[in-house]
This record gives structure tokens, sequence and C-alpha cells, in this order.
């Protein structure tokens, strides 16, 4: 891909705020949370959907954090509708009640994600950090599909609930769900805190992949399954966002672009905020995104490899957090000098059994209404 | 399994949509998107409220095509777009 071909990108993901009820243990949120005070106003977020319409992206979606901590969420989704933005909620679904999905629906939101850390509660709660979350969530499901929301259900798999798959996956074809991501932690932020504590073991992965794989021929037509492996077990690193800066521009809760929600990590890159800079300017002319666009960055082997414009030469948070070089091989790419050494880590890791698990420290209280 | 008999409907979350920027026509879903050209547009939008054998005798009509390459042409468009979650069928 050549300067030439760039194109706007197709999806905006707002991270509307870094506040949650949950503390998720395998959080994709930086480690340095943004508090409240510094998140953007009504009007800002206003005004990066319009922008984001106007540079022809066709998706947005609605995160965080919990995206439902913030109180204009629903007018936030009204004003995605506006300007013709398919809008996605992604939400743990604990804040959600009859009342406030009935609000959301009417502003016109098109898509709700809904994630699970499993179904039991002794096997979430501790994940989570939530007490009586399963329980909150299931109702969650039973809101939005009688509000006749489309709704994916989003299992976030560790090795403490892989052995759940096959009970998560018969209870969304009960459920009649039409999509399910099978969504294995990215070892990033919160989560690569964890790894020793969250890896699952290649034995597990090879029992969820036979798992996946049944139920996909088994539901074909009915339900579609995605399915999202811990790439320390591949042989290739994932062409991750589809490519940097190729297909997802990001924004953060005080308003930073970035190509990736996990980018901030790569301190070397100044990344540009709204409402200093534009999105289409951040997009078309920022080094930072320039930085890894593309093929020309890439370092040998990767820049004589027949997978370059597969896998993007992976991922760039990656490679800092485990080669501790941005610019080299991801460590997951069986190319990478530092692939054994990272690989037999992982395996290391998975076979530790209990670990305890860090949870996400800064928190936001539950208020009933 | 698709059949002639079947009819067809976007699934619930999905919507058919112009992309102004780039000239085209999309079918947008959850976190996915299909690129649809003119004619499966057109066939989209024909198949609502008729099977999809009823469909394919219209378009063999109208466009002076074989039925049977109508047929196998529109079955397998919709068994791609149903795989991919983004079609129902009765």
């Amino acid at each position: 891909m050549t300067d030439t071909a760039l194109t706007p990108p197709l999806a905006v993901l707002l991270e509307l705020t870094h506040r949650c009820p949950l503390r998720c243990a395998y959080c994709s949120n930086p480690l340095a949370l943004t508090p409240a005070s510094a998140e953007l106003s009504t009007a800002e977020w206003c005004a990066i959907l319009d922008e984001a319409a106007e540079m022809g992206m066709l998706q947005v979606h609605f995160s965080g954090g919990e995206p439902m901590a913030r109180a204009d969420l629903p007018e936030l989704v009204a004003h995605a509708s506006r300007v013709g933005l398919y809008s996605n909620l992604i939400t743990s679904g604990v804040l959600l009640n009859e009342a406030k999905l009935a609000v959301l629906a009417e502003a016109g939101l098109n898509h709700v994600q809904l994630s699970f850390q499993g179904l039991d509660e002794a096997v979430a709660e501790p994940l989570s950090g939530f007490k009586g979350g399963v329980a909150k969530k299931q109702a969650a499901l039973d809101l939005v599909q009688a509000a006749g929301l489309a709704l994916t259900l989003n299992f976030v798999i560790t090795r403490q609930n892989a052995h759940e798959l096959d009970a998560m996956l018969s209870y969304a074809e009960e459920h009649g769900i039409a999509r399910v991501e099978v969504a294995n932690t990215q070892y990033y932020g919160w989560g690569l805190q964890n790894r020793a504590a969250l890896i699952p073991s290649e034995a597990q992965l090879d029992a969820m992949t036979a798992l996946v794989t049944d139920w996909r021929e088994r539901v074909k037509g009915r339900m579609v399954i995605d399915y999202v492996i811990p790439d320390y077990y591949a042989r290739r690193p994932k062409a991750c966002m589809g490519g940097w800066a190729q297909r997802f521009l990001n924004v953060m809760p005080d308003g930073t672009l970035l190509p990736c929600h996990a980018a901030q990590t790569l301190t070397h890159l100044d990344f540009p905020r709204f409402p200093a800079s534009t999105l289409n300017a951040a997009w078309f002319d920022s080094p930072a995104f320039a930085a890894y666009r593309g093929t020309a960055w890439m370092p040998e082997p990767c820049s004589g490899c027949d997978n370059k414009e597969k896998d993007w030469g992976g991922c760039r948070c990656q490679a800092l957090a485990l080669a501790g070089d941005a610019n080299t091989l991801d460590p997951v790419c069986e190319h990478s000098p530092k692939h054994e050494h990272v690989v037999t880590l992982a395996r290391r890791e998975a076979q530790l059994g209990d670990v305890p698990l860090q949870l996400r420290r800064f928190s936001y209280a539950v208020t009933e209404e | 399994m698709l059949t002639l008999d079947s009819t067809v409907q976007l699934a619930p979350g999905t919507r058919l949509q112009h992309d102004k920027v780039r000239e085209r026509w999309v079918l947008l879903g959850p976190e996915r998107m299909l690129i649809v050209d003119d004619m499966a547009r057109l066939i989209l939008e024909r198949s609502r409220g008729q099977s999809i054998g009823a469909l394919c005798q219209a378009l063999a009509a109208e466009f002076d095509a074989p039925l049977a390459t109508v047929e196998s042409d529109v079955l397998a468009l919709f068994t791609t777009m149903s795989e991919k979650g983004f079609l129902r069928h009765d």
C-alpha cells in the first residue's frame, strides 16, 4: 500500500471513557487510565462523529471502559444515526436496564456486543472483580433481545474459563444468537501484566480450535462464530487492526487519536490529539500514523516475506513489549530470533496453574438509580 | 440449507448503505462489511417478499439469461451472504 492508495478508515472506535464497574485482569485499556476529568465533552464527541462520517467512515464502535458510564451515550448514538454511521455498543451489560436500553434503541443503536467472562460466577468474578456479573449479563441479554436489537456475544477466553467454551456456545445457540466472538485475551496492557495468570496452554487452545471447528459446521447459516487465538501459539503474527493505520481510527477518552487502542505504549511516536488535530489530518498527514503503515518501514526479513501484505508485519506494540524494539519483528513470528524465547516463556506460564491476578486498579463505583 | 423455495431477508443489525466517499454500496453488519456490486444489490433489493425461485425466474426473463445459471449464481451469492451472517432465510 502506497500513499497514493491511502483511503479513509472504515470505522472509528471511540473509547468514550476508561471508567468501568468491572476491573478485568485482561482489560485492553492502557495501564495509565484516563480520569473522568480529562474526557472529551459531548459536543467534542459529536464533532468527531461529524468528521468521521464526512471522511467516509461507515461504522462507529462505542467502547470504553464501559461506554454506558457516560450519561450522554444516548445523545452520541442519536448523533451517529443522524450522520449515517452504523453504531455498535461494546458493553459489559452490567449498567443496562430496560429504560436505558429503550432510550438507546430509540436513538437508533444498530448493534450491541455483550461481553462475558464465562457463565460460571465462581470463574467470572475473580477475572472481572465484579460480583454477580454473570446474572446481570444474562439479564442484559434478555433485555437486548426483547428490544429486538442485533446482538453479538463476546466470550473472553483465558485459561480459567477455556473449559467452559462448549457451554458458552450452547448457551448462545439456545438463545438464538446470530453472532458469537470467541475472543482469547490479547496480551497487551493489563492482559500482558497478567499473562502468567491468564494464558491458556497449547492443549487448551487445540481443544478450543477443535470445538470451534465442529460448532461452525453445525451452526452454519444460523450462527457466525468469530474466533481469535492468542497469537503466541501461531507461526505467524496477526495483521494487527488489519494493518497499522489502514482501516481503523481510535479515539481515546481525552481525544488522543491512535491507529490502535494499545499504540500509546509506543512512546517514541507523537500521536495527534483532537481537537488540536482533526481526524483527517491525523490519518493523512501525521508522521505517527504513517510510521508503520504499509510495508516501507519493514526490516528484513519482513520486507522480503510473502506474507507482508497479509500480516503487515504483525503488531508493533508486541514487538516493543516482547522484543524491546518497536521496529523489529513481532516475536510471535517464527522468523523472529526472539520467537523461541517468547513462546517458551508463554508455554511455561501456561503451566503455572493458579497465579494471583492483578485486577485493573482504577475503578468506577456503580450507583443504583 | 438455502433452496429455491427459501425467502431471504437482511439479518437483524444488517443494512445496505451507499458508501459515498468510495462510490460503492456495502452491506454493513456487526464489525463486518461486504462490498456489493450493482448486480448483487439489484438481486438483494428484488429478493424482498418472494422466493428465490420466483426471483430467479424474473431475473432470467429480464436479462434473457439461462434460468439454471441464474439459479446457481443467486443461490451461491445468498449462501455466501448467509454464512457470513448478513442474511436470514426461511
